[in-house]
């Protein structure tokens, strides 16, 4: 502070020498916002009346399934195994259509209710970098929805009473649903940055969320049947199926199984109904019509296809983070600033100042 | 130049009008500096500019000495910034609001607890603390958030209408916070319509409008910029008729414009000229018989002085 009356002369120099400390970083940054909204979203009862009814949603839906093998005088080895599969699976699905549902929800309203309660400009006007503030707003988004499934962690393990999983598939399968997740969520957060109001941004969101889902699986299934019609033996690219956290997830529980799944059997080429195309020694497909030694090939059990998806919803979550930052405020872009040398100081620049 | 906060050839452009047209400041260190202006002159987009909530089309806009358009992080903590409308967030205590804004100054924690009860002495909040900031009365609210620009102890504050929908009683002590805060060496740069009480809290003003500033300084330097516009107060002895002679001597002068009586007697002169013309309009009045009993320049305030900086004639004269 200057002595009162005495002002003194202010130079960039000055300043930047006086206030480098007060940098929140980006991790100071995120954990601001992150604290701040659990602190909003945690207080009351809502949160954990939601929690309660979804658990004791799940857990009927397991006590239902234990009460129906009541009646059977116990299980083989078999039926058990079947039993804690079907319920791993059963857990793991119901999990996806949450994060599905609700990440866009929780999501698609974190910037656009800061500029409906007239807040984001005081936000705005503090040091945090606009990446910082997007991952703290994914984040707080995200953490309720984390809580919500992995609180259902203790009935997905439930599983383990009948055997047939391994945790090593438990682990996978919730790899899945952190990856969708966040993709979901970043969209969500990349729509909440770039529209004005909530609702709006609720609705892209969702439509967004719901064309890649659904649309790209849908269109998938248009692609085949037209090719099935055209009497071709390819598929339409597995790709388009990867953007369905549902088929992943399957393809977790059918690689818990050992078994093909949909993702597996949608790569084979088109040979008949619900039979692989016969496959010579060189792996080329055989001519039925010459009389050759017939190979049908096999198809692969599941587990080849959720790391591609895990690592695509990654990319999405990415690109849908860095699209955020990039349209929260045209004064708040994130800038890439590479680490520059200092100039060497020109003697005659040194000299006039 | 060494103003702490400048603008020069400052414009912003929205499709179809001109926010700021060219719009030139200079706010030196340590002063509480007025911004007035009408509805529309360009106050609040010039502040977020500043504040670099805005990019401006064209010109230079500078917080100590840091440009905000090349480096708005390094403005960002220096300056405190509080605008016109601000919300409020739910389910927050006051001092959950304070320690979130010190946790995006990145304040340690160490120093948070203590500054936070700093901060809600300074606003007389400290009752307050743990009450939920939803709750507080539109005043608290303004004071909350005048201690939330102060967390990182900013050298420059910009202000906003920070009195508007406030009662009286909450204006005083706005009003004795921010001089308070002047004390504690901070530059404020105050953005209202309500002149009278920038009049009283005010070292400098920057008349603004139509995005130009059509006059700054201290009041009393732009007083006297224009004193060919002032307004003049005799009182005459005698009553009625030698009141009506001294009104039609000083109405065929040539240098008044306008003559009337005032309902106390005394005669309001419209005078365009200066201290020596009007030194020489009293010694003819006095030579023409008038018995004049006070002859004064009124007591310009500073609305008086923005209606005539804002009239066409003035700005001519200013300019």
């Amino acid at each position: 502070m200057s002595e009162a009356g005495q002002p003194r002369e202010v130079t960039a120099a000055a300043v930047a020498a006086t206030d480098a400390t007060l940098d929140p970083g980006r991790t100071g940054g995120i954990t601001a916002i992150w604290i701040r909204e659990l602190r909003g979203r945690m207080r009351g009862k809502r949160a954990f009346l939601f929690l309660t009814f979804y658990l004791s949603l799940l857990g009927g839906i397991l006590w239902l399934t234990l009460r129906t093998t009541e009646g059977m005088g116990g299980l083989t080895a078999t039926q058990a195994m079947g039993l804690g599969r079907g319920i791993f699976g059963g857990v793991l699905l119901i999990e996806t259509l949450v994060v599905i549902a609700l990440a866009p929800a929780y999501t698609a309203g974190a910037i656009t209710s800061e500029r409906e309660k007239q807040t984001y400009d005081l936000l705005a006007v503090t040091p945090i970098s606009s990446l910082s503030l997007v991952l703290g707003k994914l984040l707080s988004g995200l953490s309720y929805l984390a809580l919500i499934v992995f609180a259902s962690f203790p009935i997905a393990c439930f599983a383990f009473l009948f055997g047939g999983i391994d945790p090593i598939d438990i682990v996978r399968g919730y790899i899945v649903l952190v990856a969708a997740g966040l993709a979901i969520g970043s969209i969500g957060i990349w729509c909440s940055a770039a529209m004005s109001r909530t609702q709006t941004a609720t609705i892209a969101a969702l439509i967004v969320t719901a064309a890649l889902v659904v649309g790209a699986s849908a269109m998938w299934l248009g692609l085949d049947s037209r090719l099935a019609e055209a009497g071709r033996a390819e598929r339409p690219p597995q790709a388009l199926l990867l953007l369905n956290p549902f088929i992943a997830e399957l393809d977790v529980i059918c690689q818990a199984t050992g078994e093909a799944c949909v993702a597996q059997q949608a790569a084979m080429p088109r040979f008949g109904p619900a039979q692989a195309v016969p496959i010579d020694s060189t792996g080329r497909p055989v001519d039925l019509g010459q009389g050759q030694g017939i190979v049908f090939q096999e198809i692969p059990a599941g587990g080849d296809f959720w790391p591609v998806a895990v690592l695509l919803y990654l990319a999405i979550a990415a690109f849908a983070i860095f699209g955020a930052s990039q349209s929260i405020s045209p004064t708040r872009r994130w800038r890439w600033h590479p680490r520059r040398r200092a100039a060497p100081v020109e003697p005659e620049a040194a000299t006039h100042g | 130049m060494s103003g702490i906060v400048r603008t020069s050839g400052l414009i912003k452009r929205y499709p179809g009008t001109v926010a700021v047209a060219g719009l030139d400041l200079d706010v030196a260190e340590g002063e509480i500096f007025g911004f007035v202006g009408p509805n529309g002159a360009g106050k609040t987009t010039t502040l977020r500019i500043l504040a670099t909530l805005l990019k401006p089309t064209a010109g230079l806009a500078e917080v100590a000495g840091i440009d905000v358009r090349r480096n708005p992080d390094a403005v960002r903590r220096i300056l405190g910034f509080m605008p016109d409308v601000f919300g409020v967030y739910d389910d927050m205590k006051v001092w959950e609001y304070l320690d979130f804004f010190a946790r995006c100054y990145g304040i340690p924690s160490a120093r948070r607890r203590q500054m936070i009860g700093d901060l809600l002495d300074l606003v007389d909040l400290g009752d307050k603390r743990d009450a939920y900031v939803q709750g507080l009365s539109r005043g608290m609210q303004q004071r909350l958030c005048l201690a939330h620009t102060l967390v990182h102890d900013p050298q420059v504050l910009l202000l906003d209408e920070p009195a508007s929908g406030l009662d009286p009683r909450a204006r005083v002590e706005l009003r004795e916070l921010l001089r308070e805060l002047r004390s504690l060496g901070k530059t404020i740069l105050i953005s209202s319509h309500i002149l009278p009480e920038l009049e009283e809290l005010c070292t400098s003003v920057a008349i603004v409008d139509h995005g130009q500033v059509l006059a700054q300084g201290r009041v009393a330097d732009i007083e006297k910029r224009l004193r060919y516009g002032a307004v003049l107060r005799v009182r005459v002895l005698g009553e009625g008729e030698a009141i009506e002679a001294a009104r039609d001597f000083f109405a065929a002068e040539a240098r008044v414009a306008s003559a009337a009586i005032l309902d106390d007697g005394q005669i309001e002169l419209g005078f365009r000229g200066d201290d020596a013309e009007s030194a020489d309009l009293l010694a003819r009045a006095i030579g023409d018989g008038i018995r004049v009993a006070s002859f004064a320049r009124a007591a310009s305030d500073l609305e008086e002085l923005f209606l005539q900086v804002t009239s066409g004639n003035a700005r001519e004269a200013v300019a």
